[in-house]
């Protein structure tokens, strides 16, 4: 009994061991990014994250003298994360939009990218609201898209999913009609697999509403971080200027994905 | 499979951390339903009524649900907290530290049923007799009562171990990387999220086959005195 109730101290002690309390450092800025998102979000083999929102970020940082330190969280938990100070900035390719400025601020947009409905290549529907009737659409929940479907697809059937790889699992099991998905990953969905590109292709691959989408994807901030934002938004500026962006979009794009 | 062969470290990685969750959580869990049982046999009236409160509010809320308040609304109030007092800017509250006790609460409150009703299988007349021949309070509790109540209680300790170790998957939400969320990520990441599912599948299979086995050897440990009756 005395051994085990000794082996149930080491534990708890381990236990406490894990949670050392977390010094802050002003030179640190914390970023919260949802993995699983590629090429914007990506978790390597090793561990470490990867991808365009990561390399951005250190672009970033690299310039407002901090160190970018990732925490990778569940999309549905990144705004409350956010909200109770887990990290101070979220840069995951959240879509700047209306919705989501009651709860965070925004700099900037980073990258603009329009949306795309991608169906059976013989699909035989339009994207819009008479085309849709009817129609299981997919889409990622809680996601700027969700927005744009029930505005301009209204008699469609919403399919939400957690990731928008569970989506396109469906679209291939042939559970539902169409995904409704940012264009640029989408696009590079299709040519990860022949399969894919075979068989699917968009209906209309340049899907915009400003009132959803918004003006693009930016970082948010808790609310009146004033300072913090506007040395960001610099800091955007800064890597328009010298290249260092169209440098980093044309490595993952192959074109400048700032958009307008 | 080269992609799973790629990723088998952090798969490694997130089994550890799904085990030591799963385990700090039980023994979290298992410490309120001792204590949850003793109030609802032992206690008063007030004592039983708050365990009656925490077992039935507790069962009835979904465990994400509990999650989500527990970590970010705790979070938020100790903030706001520290804020108005003007005592702290920010305190972390640790994933690892937050899942273990929301795991442990929600378990607790199934424990306590579960020890409450292995209490009652014991016939009292053996608590009696324990008393008639002089025995302290703490010597019916160590000789009698505890090694039998672990009898008839370990069943039902394994079930809910067993659904323990799933519900940890749930911490994924408050940014703890586990087995579940490390195997998501990485099917996601490099497209192939049924290998990666698979083989998540496979080692809560080994967990499962490994926790039964412990658990057939404690039971046979804690019924040894006990005639079987099937």
């Amino acid at each position: 009994m005395k051994r085990r109730i000794a082996f149930l101290g080491v534990l708890a002690a381990a236990a406490m061991s894990l949670m050392p309390p977390i010094v802050q450092a002003e030179d640190v800025l914390r970023v919260g990014i949802s993995s699983g998102y590629p090429p914007f979000d990506v978790l390597n083999s090793d561990g470490t994250l990867g991808g365009f929102d990561v390399d951005y970020a250190n672009l970033l940082c690299e310039r407002i003298n901090r160190k970018c330190e990732f925490v990778d969280i569940e999309w549905d938990g990144i705004i409350p994360g956010l909200l109770a100070k887990k990290f101070d900035v979220i840069i995951s390719s959240m879509g700047i939009n209306e919705e989501r400025m009651k709860q965070v601020d925004f700099t900037d947009p980073y990258y603009k990218g329009p949306s795309a409905l991608i169906a059976l290549k013989d699909a035989g529907f339009t994207a819009d609201e008479a085309g849709t009737a009817g129609k299981s659409i997919g889409l990622l929940r809680a996601s700027a898209h969700e927005c744009y479907l029930k505005k301009h697809m209204a008699n469609a059937d919403m399919r939400q999913y957690t990731t928008s790889e569970e989506a396109y699992l469906d679209l291939q099991a042939g559970r539902i009609d169409a995904v409704l998905v940012d264009t640029i990953p989408g696009e590079v969905w299709l040519k990860s697999d022949p399969k894919n590109a075979d068989k699917f292709a968009p209906i209309k691959a340049d899907l915009y509403d400003d009132q959803c989408f918004g003006v693009g994807s930016g970082i948010a901030l808790r609310k009146g971080n004033e300072a913090l934002k506007g040395k960001l938004n610099a800091a955007i500026a800064k890597t328009r200027e010298d290249g260092s962006y169209i440098a980093l979009s044309n490595k993952y794009f192959g074109r400048d994905i700032y958009g307008n | 499979m080269d992609s799973l062969w790629n990723y088998k470290w952090l798969l490694v990685q997130g089994s550890g951390i799904t085990l030591l969750l799963g385990i700090c959580s039980l023994c979290l869990a298992l410490v309120i339903g001792l204590a949850g049982a003793a109030a609802k046999i032992g206690g008063g009236s007030a004592l039983r009524r708050i365990a009656g409160c925490y077992t039935t509010f507790v069962r009835s809320v979904p465990d994400l649900c509990m999650m989500l308040l527990l970590y970010f609304g705790g979070q938020t109030l100790l903030n706001k907290l520290g804020t108005v007092t003007g005592w702290w800017d920010y305190v972390e509250l640790n994933a690892f530290f937050a899942g273990v006790i929301t795991i442990g609460f929600i378990f607790g409150a199934y424990m306590t049923e579960t020890f409450r009703g292995a209490y009652v299988s014991i016939p009292p007349g053996q608590l009696e007799a324990a008393h008639a021949i002089g025995m302290t309070h703490g010597q019916v509790f160590r000789l009698i009562t505890f090694p039998q109540l672990m009898g008839y209680a370990l069943p039902s300790i394994g079930v809910n171990w067993m659904v323990l170790l799933k519900t940890t998957a749930l911490v994924s939400v408050i940014g703890l990387k586990d087995l579940v969320s490390y195997g998501m990520s990485a099917g996601n990441t490099t497209r192939n999220p049924f290998i990666f599912l698979l083989a998540i599948m496979a080692i809560y299979l080994l967990f499962t086959a490994a926790s039964e086995a412990v658990l057939r050897a404690l039971e046979a440990r804690y019924t040894r005195g006990r005639r079987r009756e099937v």
